[in-house]
């Protein structure tokens, strides 16, 4: 069972960590958001279920270059 | 170069430009002065062909100016007040599409765009335009409007949102620029305009009020006049009943306002034979400013 | 020509340099893996189910898992998708009336039409590519392990939800000349979504709806056409798609006209 779902969870995790580090990378790189501050974007993209937070900083929070 | 005949423009029942007539001469800077409201983007924007004209006609190098996609668009460099530049873009792949979409052969294009940003000095910024600053987005926004070497250019308030030192980087880039274009330039504040313009256009409620160069508009002007500043009060009464003209403004001052050149040397002649010494003859200068401000509170 | 290639080109690039193609590229890579991985989980979850029911008294017979629960999975995760997409794409437009960019493009000669065919053909060639990347995922995987052969209609099922992307992307160009701010935008998008799932509770309309494509999924399972009016069928898809593909087009020449009016 367990070695079954390797196959899953190996690009499941590669890819929500490459979503972290990628909107992570993005808010600290900025300075000035369309909406909210820093922090609420750091914990919103941290603990916003996975995928969710960062979706929202992506449509909401990033200011358009 | 540019010609407008009697055009007329509204929005809603707010009329803006009220059957306006001008014609700017090729190779000139042509100064477009007004109040904020008075209509000089309207106009500006009928010129770019942004806004329908609701009566009236553009000529640009003899090519009517329509509404959306217009043929003399070739022709027209333009520089928004505040430009607005795809920040993601470096200078040089911003000022390669705008070529390309202006149709810009590719030998063209390359020699164009690094002559440009060397007169703006943004040679060798590589970074992306979303970190520039404001100055640095004027100098942009004019090496894009003068790229394809347009016949005119049209500037909206090109320095009212900088400081000093930026203001005179972007008058003489325009000043140079004057030698292969003609520049329209649009602005409220009156010393800009006195440095760098040729001609000038005054337009007030949606009407050119005055126009002409500099020397026409302040020729002939109700406030141009001189004052005598004498040592003494006796000297004053001496000379005032010698030429009975002007008026005693202090004990040692008379002011001839509403003279012509050919009093005040009737004055001095009158000076120098009843031998009176003058502490101080001077002639006051008419400035835009007095010019403005009356057209303004008509 | 020079002039819309210079301009696609300028688009392909903000994709890429603003980030939006990446977090598409990542959201549509789980999307894809999701469906298959809740699958597989699916027996540990009825089995634990099944313990606390037993509890009770109650038993629940082992359930079997086949590609058919992976794409049922797919099909439900689809909506997802779809809000995704509308969310990422519905400043295209309106962002750049509110910042003025394009000003200068006018003023260079860049035809309205050519802002609008740019914008609609990056737009629907990142759906497409991230809609069959999620797709391709959950196909390669639900092959591995299962068996896709049991599954009928599965391309026809898979290009409703397709198109129904293109239809909101159209409905997102079409708003966007009309509105000037993205929240807007995907409010109104929403809305009409949102309006047309309510009126295809009428039975009589709701099959050629475009909303009606929703239900994808229910062409890949192998009930007989005789069933209910309500499921949809390979017949009955048809009138669904012919009027998604003539409500597109609508919307592309009402996004066309208005833009064509809108000032700057």
């Amino acid at each position: 069972m367990n070695t079954e779902l390797l196959p899953f969870l190996i690009p499941l995790v590669l890819a929500q960590m490459t979503l972290l580090v990628f909107s992570l990378h993005h808010i600290l790189t900025h300075k000035t958001y369309k909406r909210g501050t820093r922090t609420l974007w750091v914990i919103i993209v941290i603990v916003g279920m996975q995928f969710i937070g960062p979706i929202l900083y992506f449509t909401l929070g990033k200011e358009d270059d | 170069m540019l010609t407008l005949k009697h055009v007329s423009k509204h929005f809603g029942s707010h009329e803006i430009i009220k059957d306006l007539s001008l014609h700017v001469k090729e190779h000139t800077i042509y100064g477009f002065l007004g109040q904020n409201g008075a209509g000089k983007t309207t106009t500006m924007k009928m010129i770019l062909g942004l806004y329908p004209v609701d009566s009236g006609e553009i000529l640009v190098h003899d090519t009517p100016v329509t509404y959306g996609e217009t043929k003399t668009s070739q022709y027209i460099g333009y520089l928004p007040d505040v430009p607005e530049f795809y920040g993601f873009m470096t200078p040089t792949e911003y000022l390669t599409l705008c070529a390309d979409i202006a149709g810009l052969s590719d030998a063209d294009k390359k020699s164009q765009i690094s002559d440009l940003l060397e007169l703006v000095g943004l040679t060798d910024i590589n970074k992306r335009i979303h970190g520039f600053s404001r100055g640095m987005k004027q100098r942009l926004g004019i090496a894009q409007a003068l790229l394809g070497t347009p016949k005119l250019l049209i500037c909206d308030e090109p320095t009212s949102a900088l400081d000093p030192v930026g203001r005179k980087e972007i008058l003489d880039i325009l000043h140079a620029a004057k030698k292969k274009t003609t520049i329209i330039f649009s602005t409220h504040i009156l010393s800009d305009v006195e440095k760098i313009c040729d001609e000038i256009g005054i337009l007030h409620n949606g009407r050119l009020a005055h126009s002409g160069t500099k020397e026409e508009l302040l020729e002939d002007r109700p406030d141009n006049g001189f004052f005598i500043e004498f040592q003494t009060p006796s000297d004053l009464e001496k000379f005032h009943t010698i030429y009975p003209e002007g008026t005693q403004s202090d004990i040692t001052t008379l002011q001839y306002p509403n003279s012509k050149n050919a009093d005040m040397l009737t004055a001095l002649s009158l000076l120098s034979t009843h031998s009176v010494v003058p502490k101080r003859v001077e002639q006051w200068e008419p400035t835009l400013e007095s010019l403005f401000m009356e057209v303004i509170e008509k | 020509m020079k002039p819309l290639t210079a301009f696609i080109k300028k688009e392909w690039m903000e994709m890429f340099r603003n980030g939006k193609l990446t977090i598409l590229l990542i959201l549509f890579i789980l999307f894809g893996i999701m469906s298959p991985a809740l699958a597989k989980l699916t027996p540990a979850l009825y089995e634990m189910l099944a313990e606390t029911m037993k509890e009770q008294g109650i038993t629940i017979s082992q359930m079997e898992v086949t590609a058919l629960t992976s794409w049922m999975q797919y099909f439900k995760n689809a909506f997802m998708e779809l809000i995704v997409l509308v969310c990422m794409f519905s400043g295209i437009l309106t962002n750049e009336y509110q910042k003025g960019t394009l000003i200068p493009m006018y003023t260079r000669g860049l035809s309205r039409s050519n802002v609008l065919f740019a914008k609609f053909l990056t737009t629907v060639m990142v759906w497409t590519f991230c809609y069959y990347l999620c797709f391709g995922i959950t196909y390669a995987y639900n092959a591995y392990f299962w068996d896709n052969s049991i599954v009928s209609n599965l391309s026809l099922s898979v290009f409703c939800l397709y198109l129904l992307g293109i239809w909101l992307i159209t409905i997102i160009f079409a708003v966007s000349a009309l509105s000037s701010s993205g929240a807007a935008v995907m409010l109104a998008t929403g809305g009409i979504f949102a309006a047309l799932y309510f009126i295809s509770l009428i039975p009589k309309i709701s099959k050629y709806l475009p909303v009606r494509l929703l239900n994808a999924g229910e062409l890949v399972t192998k009930t007989s056409s005789a069933a209910t009016s309500s499921v949809l069928t390979v017949d009955t898809c048809y009138p669904a798609i012919a009027v998604t593909l003539i409500l597109c087009l609508f919307n592309y020449i009402i996004a066309y006209l208005f833009l064509r009016q809108k000032k700057l």
